[in-house]
Parts: structure tokens; sequence; C-alpha cells
């Protein structure tokens, strides 16, 4: 994506170059340095020759995982943001966020224009993130949640942004915020991240012709969110040393809800989402509860994750698994937050799916945003 | 009761008595402002929230909201935030994290002084803003006030 990464790559530099006391300009940033390592581990053998094992996801988007020995590579990250309005209803935007998962990289996440004709109607066009749930858009800002990463049992999936265009409508009803959006696009990944779990050969995965819709219903102790994602899917797989498709135009359907409370100091987090790809391959399912409280500067989770898939072709070799996530952030100081998290995955996928194997996992982190 | 529950209850009694001195001593009494040319008359501290944390843009009447912030490190932002919306400073910075970084919106502008704020809202239809009562005068008009 030249044309949208130079448009993110100008923004950048046109925020940069503004004097800082521009109101028209703002520069903005978060980073996260997160270590881990796996404590146990039931797979003794590398995966997809790729990954040391005993093992555990950590970001099955980016394909980041951890094994025994510490390691800061597969979740730290250092986002940085500039907006620049360049007339009162105009916008553009770039954000580009470097990871170390697979080498130090640069990835350009976000970079749009953003035209708002009146208080209730934003419209966006260019690379954004996909909000295929509740977290996704803001996935990468750990600061913004209590986790070390979302439940993975739901936020496991191959693709991430998108270009296109966003049409989002806000209003007030009564004490109820209503927040919708329309959006429309493709994506094409070459040599993707998430398949490298899954694949010990490069795949490309395009999904194309995306049309999908969220609305986000608040008040101030409940959030509620749903979603409806339709798109067709294209792979190409490299095994035989070309470039082979192996999947053309398949239709699947990705719906969900979300539903958050913080009622005093208590809060829950959950979140249903469903793939629905049983025209082709399957259909998957997961879902996630958290229960946490808040004491002072501290908020201790409990989390519950499930994914389960099913597979009317090939009923054995399905992926499933179960995640109990204990974890705890502490505030330091006015934007940093130091997070500690404990997750017990339970690999019960197969019995002809070789997967990743049972894993217990500590990981620290600092989150931050400027 | 056990000891350690007993002690534990003791501390919080203590820690609440100590909590309301301070509070009395440190907390004003506030007010929610608008502009006079605002048809809006009364507004929930809900809707004031809603607006301060990003939920919403728009004001109960329709129109567009301009909310505008008191500085951080200021007497009232804590005060607000955890009176009219129950929210801690870092969840109110977490929750804007969340829509900044993802296109949603950007967080209200944070004014010098109070009496920056009152000018702001006298001069602008769609502003809203928070002042201490004593700090209030006939440029603007007040839709909520908080104890």
């Amino acid at each position: 994506m030249p044309g949208l990464f130079g448009l993110g790559l100008l923004a950048l530099v046109l925020g940069l170059s503004q004097p800082a006391q521009a109101q028209d300009f703002d520069f903005k940033g978060f980073g996260t340095l997160a270590v881990g390592a796996v404590q146990s581990g039931s797979r003794e053998t590398q995966l997809m020759g790729r990954y040391d094992c005993p093992c555990a996801i950590a970001d099955y988007g980016h394909g980041g995982l951890y094994s025994k020995s510490w390691s800061a590579s597969p979740e730290s990250k250092l986002g940085l943001q500039s907006t620049w309005k360049f007339a009162p209803q105009w916008s553009a935007t770039g954000q580009v966020v470097v990871r170390d998962v697979d080498g130090l990289k640069a990835g350009l996440e976000w970079a749009y224009l953003s035209y708002t004709p009146s208080s209730n109607w934003t419209l966006q066009l260019g690379r954004k993130r996909l909000p295929l749930f509740y977290y996704s858009d803001f996935q990468d800002v750990g600061y913004a949640y209590n986790w070390i990463r979302p439940p993975q049992d739901v936020y496991g999936w191959e693709v991430i942004n998108f270009n296109g265009f966003t049409a989002a409508y806000n209003t007030q009803l009564g004490d109820w915020s209503l927040r919708g959006s329309a959006f429309g696009g493709r994506e094409a990944t070459k040599d993707n991240d998430a398949a490298k779990i899954y694949y010990d050969s490069r795949q490309d995965i395009t999904w194309k012709g995306i049309v999908g819709a969220d609305l986000e219903l608040a008040n101030d102790w409940l959030t509620l969110r749903f979603n409806l994602i339709k798109n067709k899917v294209d792979q190409w797989d490299y095994s035989s040393g070309t470039r082979e498709q192996v999947t053309r135009s398949q239709a699947q359907l990705i719906y969900g809800v979300a539903a958050n409370i913080d009622w005093e100091d208590w809060l829950l987090r959950s979140e249903y989402s469903i793939f629905d790809r049983s025209d082709f391959a399957y259909k998957a399912n997961g879902v996630a509860i958290a229960v946490g409280h808040r004491f002072g500067k501290f908020t201790p989770m409990l989390t519950l994750g499930r994914y389960r898939e099913t597979n009317r072709w090939a009923p054995d070799t399905v992926q499933r698994d179960d995640t109990l996530s204990l974890s705890l952030r502490y505030e330091l100081g006015r934007s940093t937050a130091l997070k500690v998290q404990w997750d017990r995955f339970k690999d019960k996928s197969g019995p002809e799916l070789d997967f990743v194997g049972n894993s217990k996992l500590i990981t620290l982190s600092l989150d931050t945003v400027f | 009761m056990t000891t350690s529950t007993m002690s534990r209850s003791l501390t919080r009694v203590l820690a609440g008595l100590l909590l309301s001195f301070t509070v009395a001593s440190a907390w004003a009494e506030m007010v929610i402002i608008v502009n006079p040319k605002n048809p809006v008359a009364n507004m929930s501290a809900e809707q004031v929230s809603a607006l301060f944390l990003g939920k919403s843009s728009v004001m109960p009447s329709g129109a567009t909201a301009a909310p505008v912030d008191q500085q951080e490190a200021g007497p009232l932002y804590e005060e607000f935030y955890a009176k009219v919306a129950g929210k801690s400073s870092s969840q109110v910075k977490a929750a804007w994290s969340r829509l900044t970084f993802s296109g949603k919106g950007t967080p209200p502008r944070a004014m010098a002084s109070s009496v920056e704020i009152r000018k702001f809202v006298a001069s602008n239809v769609d502003a809203i803003g928070y002042i201490e009562k004593s700090a209030v005068d006939a440029s603007v008009k007040v839709v909520l006030s908080v104890n």
C-alpha cells in the first residue's frame, strides 16, 4: 500500500513540521513494554518449524508466541499518531506502530481522511482497523484496558486492518449514547502473520468485499456492542514452491455481541463472537467473560475464555481451547499502568490437529500513553 | 468478627473520616455551565459525563457539543470526574485513549482557568464546561449543580 503509507507518512511529517502550539495539529502516542515466559507446557517440538515450544500464543494477528525463555518481542510495541486538521470539518490521521514480533518492523495501522459534515456524522476514508471485536480498534493501546491482552480465545484472527470507508453516526437518547457505523473495503495480506501459527509455508490471504456494521449503546454503567461483517476470502499457498490458490471467493459471516458493566468498583467484561465459514470449512465461536474489582490503584481480574470449532468435513481437525487468566493492573502515575498476568491455556484440539499444546504463561507489562 | 476484619473495618472508618475532612476542605461546590443561547435548561450527570468521556458529541437538544476541560492538575478535575462520571483520572485517560487512537474522538481541550472556561462558554454557543459555583456570572447558564 505505498499510496496509503505515503498518506500516513505525509500526515506525520506535516504534523511534525507544524509548530507545536498550532491547534490544527496534534501528535500522540502509546507504548507497551511486555515481557513474558512460558512456565510449563505440553508441546515439546517446534510449532510449524518456526516457534520454539513449550509455547503460548499471545497475539494471533501478528503471530506472537512466548516460549520458555523470557522475551519482550511478542507483545511490545510503540505507536505514534498524528492528526492534521486542515479545514474545519476535515482531518488526516496517520498511525504507525513499531513491533518486534518478527524483527523490528513499523506498520501503518491507520491512515485516513476524516470528514465531519455534522455533529452526528463522521465519514472516514483510508486505512483503518477492522472492528471485528470490541477491542479490535484499540487492541494496540494496552493502557486503555486492564489485561495485558484482550482474551485471545476471541481475538485470534488473520486480518487486522482494511482499506475502505466508514460512515459513523452518534447521538444521545436520554441517558443513553448510541454510536453506529457502517463500513466496507478490502485487505490483502502477503505472508500472513496469523497463518504462521497454522501453516509451515507462506500463505497470502485476502478478505474482499468486506461489508459490515456495528452498533454501540452505552449509559453510565452499561455498554453493549453488536457487530456483523460479511466478506469473501481468497487464500494462496506456497507449500509446493509456487503460488497456488487454495480458497477462492468463499463467503464468511462474522457476528458478535459484547457487554461491559462498570458498577461502582465492580467491572464485568464479556464478549461472544461467531465466525461462520461453514460454506467452505468450519464454524467457530469464541467467548470470554471477565470479572474484576477496583481497589484504588489496583484492578485484579479473573477471565475465562473458550474457543470452539465445528467442521462437518473434517470433524477431527478442529481447534478447541480454554483459557483461565488472572491479571492485575496497577496505576503508576497519571498515564502509565503496570500489569501482571498469568494464563493457563488448555489445548483441547484434535485428535487429528497437532496444535500448540497446554501452557502456563506469565507476562508483565508497562503500558503508557503520551 | 475476627481481629483482622475488625482492624480492617476500623481502618476503613478512620480512612472514611479522614477522607470526609479532606473532601470538605478541598472540594468546592461546582456547576456545569453552557452558553445562555443554548436551549438546554437542565442536564443529568449521565448526559454531562457522556460528553466529557466521549460517549457522545451532541447535546440533548441535538446540537453539537464543544466540551472544555479544566487542567488535569487543577483542583476541580478529579472532583468533576469522580462526582459526575464516577471515574478516576486514570479511568478517564484510559477511556480517551481508546477513542483517540481509534479515530472516534479527541478529548476536550483543557483551559488554564475557570475564568477562561467561563469566557469560552460565554462566547461559544456549543460550549460546555465546569467551574466553581463562585466563578459563575450572568454570561453563562448553569445546567447542573454538583455538591
